[in-house]
């Protein structure tokens, strides 16, 4: 018996003890041939499947690094794009700042040569020096009026950029929106008729009783209530009034929706677009910084919602904001 | 008298010129008059109330733009002496010169720079007619 596979010799040992008839051999030999082979197709099979095995652990390896180097990528794109948008905040920023800068650099040095002429006119002493002394101390007095104005603003244009840049950071709560509008809108109200006494102003509230609480921090939300109603109030009054503002609170059913309109000239279509830039404004300079609809935006954005400028004429503003999930 | 206008949104520029011109404006050399926006600008020397001989203007304004200004001044009386001034570069002076600008300021102003300028420009020409 010539069989080389192990397993047959043993299987045919058993079943053949007394041995067997020379006539089998051809096909034992058959047998034992294809034992063989399938040992050998066996083993190779085992070898490809450790290959493809060692293969895939490798490839997931591989895998494992790349997607640690692209949310690495991520982040870093992240930051940059912050920066950036920093870059572009800090470039508006030193250019705002350069005019109130120009002035208070330019009133200091014209007060510090002013105070050496009211010297010489004090040391005079003749009635004629003496008036124009007090003409020049009262030029000082106006001079250093202009340099605090512009200390000011230069300082209201920083703290400006640096809310946009920090972003809000107040507590989430669950409040009732509509006291909210009903608050600031008093608030809008006053402040205006504070300023202009002599400009008739209505502010109507149509609040929708069935609107129902919203998530959000009550600080950063009323604070982009009160810059969209002062802003309308402000249009509204701008031609010297009567002037109107209708603010409105509807339930969508999936969130809330404010409407504040007001009776001024509207907005103009090639403005349309620029109104939610940080530093846009059509205000003359020192009035505002051109941030609050910017940050406004950003603040209801964040919150989930949208900020929209509705219609142009009349103008109309709409804030969204969604209920919280159940 | 003959006048210099000055054109800026800014309202404490008269303040400005007038106390660093207050030796000029004493001695009866010259005396400013001022407008702070394009359309107050134009009316004012539409009016030819005063003897206007240089008109200095900052370009970035709201509503008329100086820019626009320049222009509008250069078509009607091609020879007003026309200064503009600019936080802005190279680029905006550019335009300002093909506009017809006479000459560009940049800021910060040099006023030492401005009243050779001026004095200049003005002991140059003569009352428009």
């Amino acid at each position: 018996m010539t069989l080389r596979h192990r397993l047959l010799q043993r299987q045919v040992r058993k079943a053949l003890p007394h041995g067997y008839d020379p006539s089998l051999e051809p096909l034992l030999q058959a047998v034992d041939q294809a034992y063989t082979q399938l040992d050998a197709d066996r083993a190779l099979i085992e070898r490809s499947l450790e290959i493809s095995s060692s293969e895939l652990s490798e490839l997931n390896a591989t895998l494992r690094e790349r997607l640690a180097q692209i949310q690495a990528m991520q982040q870093q794109l992240v930051a940059q794009e912050k920066l950036a948008s920093l870059g572009g905040l800090t470039a508006g920023i030193a250019h705002e700042i350069k005019n109130p800068l120009n002035f208070i650099n330019n009133f200091a040095d014209l007060s510090a040569e002013l105070a050496e002429e009211l010297v010489a006119l004090l040391n005079n002493g003749d009635p004629a020096s003496l008036a124009e002394a007090a003409e020049l101390a009262g030029t000082l007095q106006g001079n250093l009026a202009i340099v605090a104005r512009h200390g000011r603003r230069a300082d209201a244009i920083v703290r400006g950029m640096l809310q946009h840049a920090r972003g809000q950071g107040s507590a989430h709560q669950l409040l009732e929106l509509n006291a909210l509008v009903e608050e600031n809108a008093d608030l809008a109200f006053h402040g205006f008729r504070a300023r202009n006494p002599q400009i008739p102003l209505e502010v109507r509230k149509q609040l929708d009783p069935s609107v129902r609480q919203v998530h959000g921090s009550a600080q950063d939300l009323a604070r982009v209530l009160l810059n969209v109603m002062g802003n309308a109030c402000e249009a509204a009054g701008e031609s010297g009034g009567p002037g109107v503002v209708d603010v409105v609170t509807q339930d969508l059913g999936h969130a809330v929706q404010v409407r504040i309109r007001n009776t001024g000239s509207g907005v103009p279509a090639e403005l349309s677009e620029r109104i939610f830039e940080p530093f846009f404004t059509t205000k003359p300079p020192g009035s505002g910084t051109g941030l609050g609809l910017s940050i406004s935006h950003d603040i209801v954005q964040s919150h989930g919602g949208t900020l929209r400028l509705t219609s142009l004429q009349p103008a109309e503003f709409t804030v969204e904001l969604p209920y919280p999930a159940k | 008298m003959r006048c210099v206008l000055i054109v800026d949104d800014e309202m404490d520029i008269a303040a400005l010129f007038q106390q660093r011109f207050r030796s000029d404006i004493k001695a009866g050399n010259l005396s400013f008059v001022f407008a702070h926006s394009g359309e107050e600008a134009l009316a004012c020397y539409e009016a030819r109330q005063l003897d206007i001989v240089l008109i200095l203007s900052d370009i970035a304004m709201p509503g008329m733009s100086g820019l626009e200004l320049l222009q509008r001044l250069k078509t009607r009386w091609p020879a007003l002496p026309v200064v503009m001034v600019s936080a802005y570069g190279a680029d905006k002076e550019l335009v300002a010169r093909e506009l017809g600008a006479d000459d560009f300021v940049s800021k910060p102003i040099d006023f030492e720079e401005l009243r050779a300028m001026i004095l200049s420009n003005y002991l140059r020409s003569e009352p428009n007619a």
